[in-house]
């Protein structure tokens, strides 16, 4: 099982405190979750390091609004979506991402090991991912990449649970199918 | 076998080195400008003032220039003599006089020449005809 932020002994109360040895630590921790979150929603390496970096300062500008310090990583996490979501503004591409499934969203097993790639499988699932909507891909990935629960992925991508719930059902559904060919 | 997590990790390991620099540039950052790292969280009042306070920060700048130029005029002022009080240091024809036979006085006793001072002692016109015919 992964250990995931909200479980960890985060130094985020001596960051507030101005403490830079904590801000390393936890930019440590999150440097290479958050790329791979952001590089696989915007393809881009150079793109992918600025949103990390801009994230990372406005983390460190507005540390006074995470209200929860066990919070610290998803609200790192919504940091770097939005950012995300700005970028696709600017190139007018975001028509992906505001589609919204129109099914009720139905019941899955929350469990990110249930999906084991083979290495095979590998190239076919990156491909399958890419092919995902925005939408669908960045839920998908917080729930692969950070094991973020549905309301978390919920607060971070600013989207209803029950949309988050569709989306993740659909996404899952797309890849369980690659993985069992 | 992998995780999805394990097979991104791994896909993006190489970018590894190039976030170390990054967040490296980014503490480096921090340590120069502390006050980013303030306790206190930034309520949406004081937010809102910062917004005012920067959207008018050409007029502020403009005030505070205008109140700068006054300031400058006022110490100007106030440093050169004004007129009523350069009068007041002028001394008068009467204290002048008075002066001037106090000094004439000091030197004659310090020269001794007492009768000297008797016919050099300005008087009036009618003493000095009554002195005459006395004479």
């Amino acid at each position: 099982m992964l250990v995931v932020a909200e479980r960890e002994q985060l130094p985020v109360a001596q960051a507030r405190a101005g403490d830079t040895a904590a801000w390393d630590t936890l930019f440590h921790r999150y440097q290479l979750p958050l790329y791979v979150y952001v590089f696989e929603l915007v393809h881009d390496e150079q793109t992918s390091l600025d949103i990390v970096q801009e994230s990372f300062i406005n983390a460190a500008r507005h540390i006074g609004s995470l209200r929860e310090d066990a919070k610290f990583g998803s609200w790192l996490f919504g940091i770097a979506h939005q950012k995300c979501i700005q970028r696709w503004r600017k190139q007018a591409r975001d028509e992906a991402l505001r589609e919204e499934l129109a099914a009720a969203p139905p019941d899955f097993e929350d469990d990110p090991a249930e999906f084991l790639i083979r290495a095979e499988q590998e190239a076919e699932f990156m491909k399958l991912l890419n092919q995902l909507p925005p939408a669908q891909r960045s839920v998908l990935l917080l729930h692969f990449v950070e094991e973020f629960s549905l309301e978390e992925i919920a607060g971070i991508t600013g989207a209803q649970l029950g949309t988050v719930k569709s989306r993740l059902h659909y996404a899952k559904k797309a890849l369980r199918n690659i993985l069992e060919t | 076998m992998k995780t999805p997590r394990e097979l991104f990790f791994e896909r993006h390991r190489t970018a590894e080195p190039k976030l170390d620099t990054l967040r490296q540039k980014t503490i480096a950052g921090l340590a120069k400008a502390p006050a980013v790292n303030s306790r206190t969280r930034p309520s949406a009042p004081r937010s809102s003032w910062r917004d005012l306070l920067w959207s008018l920060r050409w007029h502020l700048a403009g005030l505070s220039a205008a109140w700068l130029v006054v300031l400058v005029l006022n110490i100007d002022h106030s440093q050169a003599p004004s007129p009523v009080l350069a009068k007041q240091n002028i001394p008068s024809p009467q204290q002048l006089l008075t002066a001037l036979r106090e000094n004439r006085r000091q030197v004659l006793e310090m020269t001794g020449a007492r009768a000297v001072a008797g016919v050099l002692e300005a008087r009036p016109r009618s003493e000095v005809a009554a002195a005459v015919k006395m004479a």
